[in-house]
């Protein structure tokens, strides 16, 4: 065994965590012959060993119902966090909503767990300030882009099919993978969309439908939240790291907290400071240069834990822009149960375990003429019950059946596949009431501040929230169903999903224009420190409703190559 | 600005004529009135209930409020093993306690041409095991839970004279069926009633998931997923389709095509 002192010795570049930016600025970097020491907080994990592919819901604890340490369930692929982390908390400020940090300590971070839901941004989500005069724009644009994206989903495998709609681009061809076509259910809802004017379409995803290099296809079966040992639903530990690995030139050590990035004189880092978990040693790192992946809050957090004489409010932070702009995506529910759907015949509805249809903001014109009380778009998620081993929840028919015994056990079936999720998510507006700082007196296990929310919502997103829940009432009610729980006309304020909950924050180092207006260029660089990437979500100028995964991942590509090209011409 | 009303097409008629939305003739289910239902959905409106209600047993047996049990069990962490999984925690139901646990979901989910009775799919264990459990849901369920066992034991005795466990078949039918009335709107039921009330509506959603979640659960709800498919995804069934396209046409709407005429841009 080399010594972890070794080990974490002769690095041009520190990327710190592992998840979606960290896996693509590693990939990125050592094919271009960088060689790279990967800092992953959490623990190591195998997708091939410790994937639970089909175990059964009977074999897990409470049936594999959530928990504190599972807060999705006990299969879930997310983990070591949850909404906390043990011995890491964190707060809301006074008066603020109440924020829920989602976290995992794990190799892979996130991308073990997500939707795997990838559309595409368009011409217009780079330039939102343009377009409606709130916010910002982006400093890069949708044709700089745009090779990016293509190469992003080309490399990591995405299914789906364009939708023809506006600001929704298409892939170049050959990018895209087969779309596996729709459940009888989405095609239900899909024929109440044709009705209503609203268009329902392929959902891209992040699911191989055809074999690549190692991975194998989807096989339609078991939940992506699991992980997944085949390869099919993207996460770098499957892939890009894998890949990066290969190259010989990266060295990956878990268990690594890093809380600061240490600068010298000229105020430019030379390399990060960590924690070993498994010895409470304490090690610094030199390199070259520093990649932030850490996620848009916990790389927030080690920049203003990064003080110095030159940077006395944190590294990246003269201009105050640091922890500043958090953005997630609006969240609201509404359940409907389908007469029509009763009893339907059964058939293996799995497919790709998520939604295969999918329907996008649709109303770009009605807001550009003024017609709407809220300025972006949203779009709705389709998510049936009959696409994944029956859950504990299906004992929820015995809040509408009256009935015991084997009338009780009729009605169960003929319940099972007549009920639809439907999550719409929408985008906000930028605001000075949402943001993130350190706590000035508390600390967390390793004597670090803690973290402290702030957050309160406008009517925009309020209004688009009503918006949403009264297009899918009356979706429900066209389709002959019923709202089941909260009803659509319920106060938005009610019914808005916390801040944080939809795991999609960003913005906290956005990227701008100058350094009055943000913490980073418009090629990730820290502004006071060009040898500092973000290469997370931080670096969004705004949240469009498109998930941010995809985005992260190509502006991670395109920002690593600039990195890679200011290594060799020693700009930096 | 309008009135943030989305503006949709009228819906229309399967002759092209204006129609309006209408419940299927084909609606099997006997489901709750929407004004009976909406007071007690969810588990977050049983809590609130359950902790302003007030002492008074109208003339029932009398609830003991009777503590969760496992006070120092831990669970089972951050990084449990998804491939073997176990439970760390001991189970704590006593054996009186089984015998009414078995009756009871025996009654919720009896052994009928659908499937065994829930006894013998592991329910009860499920339920010691839910009641057992140290994390704040089922530590909150474990106290309304035994006390709700403990009330059928002495409820039983007082009305039948002797406890639940020994109830003849027709007795223990009418108990069962009592407390099912209680249990669909708690709030509403006779004083003295209400915690019984919530206890079955709480073991009758439980029973009804656990028993589902089973290898033989999932077969009677006709799940026929979590096989591995090779190649293509075969897509909703013939029979699936003609279902459909029955159920739209009663609901005047129109079949959709797949749209994979977008395959691949």
């Amino acid at each position: 065994m080399v010594e972890l002192s070794q080990r974490i010795k002769g690095a041009d570049v520190v990327v710190v965590g592992s998840g979606a930016g960290g896996g693509m600025a590693a990939y990125a970097l050592t094919r271009l012959g960088i060689r790279v020491l990967m800092l992953e907080a959490g623990r190591d994990y195998d997708p091939q060993s410790d994937t639970p592919m089909f175990q059964h819901q009977e074999e897990a604890p409470l049936r594999g119902a959530g928990t504190p340490d599972k807060v999705f369930g006990y299969y879930d692929c997310a983990q070591g966090g949850g909404w906390t982390v043990p011995g890491e908390p964190y707060s809301s400020g006074e008066g603020s909503e109440e924020f829920l940090w989602f976290r995992t300590r794990m190799l892979g971070g996130r991308t073990n767990h997500w939707g795997r839901s990838t559309p595409r941004f368009g011409p217009y989500d780079f330039i939102p300030h343009s377009r409606d005069g709130q916010g910002v724009d982006w400093p890069v644009d949708y044709d700089e882009m745009a090779p990016w994206f293509d190469r992003t989903e080309e490399l990591c495998g995405v299914s789906g099919a364009w939708s023809g709609l506006e600001n929704h681009p298409p892939s170049s061809p050959g990018v895209l993978q087969p779309w596996p076509g729709a459940r009888a259910n989405e095609l239900f809802v899909k024929a109440g969309c044709d009705a209503l004017g609203i268009p329902c379409v392929p959902h891209p995803r992040m699911i191989l439908t055809r074999s690549k290099d190692r991975r194998n296809a989807c096989f339609y079966a078991t939940s992506c939240l699991r992980g997944c040992s085949i390869g099919a639903a993207f996460q770098t530990t499957t892939s890009l790291l894998p890949f990066a690995l290969d190259t010989g030139y990266l060295e990956i050590v878990t268990g690594a907290h890093v809380y600061e990035v240490v600068t010298g004189k000229d105020g430019k880092a030379t390399g990060v400071r960590f924690i070993d978990k498994t010895t409470g040693d304490v090690h610094e790192v030199r390199a070259r240069a520093v990649v932030l992946a850490a996620s848009a809050c916990e790389t927030a957090k080690i920049l203003l834990q990064s003080k110095s004489p030159l940077h006395p409010d944190g590294l990246g932070n003269t201009t105050g822009h640091v922890g500043r702009h958090l953005l997630d995506t609006v969240g609201t529910n509404v359940r409907g149960q389908f007469p029509a759907l009763e009893g339907r015949p059964r058939y293996n509805e799995d497919g790709l375990s998520t939604g295969h249809l999918y329907m996008p903001w649709w109303l770009y014109r009605e807001q550009q003429r003024g017609e709407l009380d809220f300025s972006r778009g949203y779009h709705i998620e389709i998510y049936g019950d009959m696409s994944q081993q029956p859950q504990l929840r299906v004992g929820s028919v015995t809040d509408q059946s009256a009935n015991i015994g084997s009338a009780l056990k009729k009605d169960a079936y003929n319940h099972f596949g007549s009920t639809i999720a439907f999550a719409g998510r929408g985008e906000m507006i930028v605001s000075d009431r949402c943001y993130m700082e350190l706590d000035g007196e508390r600390k967390d296990r390793f004597g670090l501040p803690l973290t402290t929310f702030q957050w309160e919502w406008s009517d925009q997103e309020l209004n688009q929230v009503r918006h949403m829940r009264k297009t899918l009432g009356q979706l429900i009610e066209r389709l002959g169903g019923r709202v089941l729980g909260r009803p659509w006309d319920a106060d938005p304020r009610e019914a808005i999903d916390k801040p944080g909950s939809i795991i999609h924050e960003v913005g906290t180092t956005r990227m701008g224009f100058t350094d009055e207006d943000s913490a980073t260029d418009r090629w990730g660089r820290l502004w006071e420190a060009k040898n500092v990437l973000v290469a997370d979500g931080g670096v969004f100028a705004s949240n469009p409703h498109k998930n941010p995964t995809l985005a992260i991942m190509a502006l991670a590509w395109r920002n690593s190559e600039r990195l890679a090209n200011d290594l060799s011409q020693r700009a930096i | 600005m309008s009135d943030m009303t989305p503006t949709f097409p009228k819906p229309k008629g399967p002759d092209g004529s204006p129609g309006e939305p209408r419940l299927s003739r084909r609606q099997t289910l006997a489901w709750f009135s929407a004004a009976m239902a909406t007071p007690i959905l969810g588990s977050c409106g049983d809590d609130d209930l359950l902790s302003n209600l007030e002492d008074g047993d109208g003339g029932f047996a009398p609830w003991l409020h009777l503590p969760n049990r496992n006070p120092a069990a831990r669970g089972y962490g951050r990084y449990p093993n998804m491939v073997v999984p176990s439970r760390p925690w001991p189970l704590t139901m006593t054996p009186t306690e089984k015998q009414r646990t078995a009756l009871l979901i025996d009654a919720i989910m009896p052994a009928d041409e659908m499937g065994p009775a829930a006894s013998d799919l592991g329910v009860a264990e499920f339920i010691d095991e839910w009641i057992s459990a140290p994390y704040p849901n089922q530590r909150r369920d474990g106290g309304l839970i035994t006390s709700g066992l403990r009330w059928l034991g002495d409820e039983g005795k007082r009305r039948y004279g002797r406890p639940f466990e020994t109830l003849n078949a027709s007795d223990r039918a009418e108990f069962v069926s009592i407390l099912n009335s209680a249990s669909l709107a708690p709030g509403q039921a006779e004083e003295g009633l209400k915690r019984p009330g919530l206890f079955f509506r709480r073991m009758k959603y439980l029973t009804t998931g656990a028993y589902f979640t089973t290898e033989e659960g999932n077969r009677a709800l006709g799940y026929v997923g979590n096989v591995a498919i090779g190649g293509d995804w075969p897509g909703p069934s013939e029979e699936a389709l003609d279902h459909l396209r029955s159920q739209l046409a009663e609901l005047g709407l129109k079949m959709p095509r797949q749209p994979g005429s977008w395959r691949n841009g």
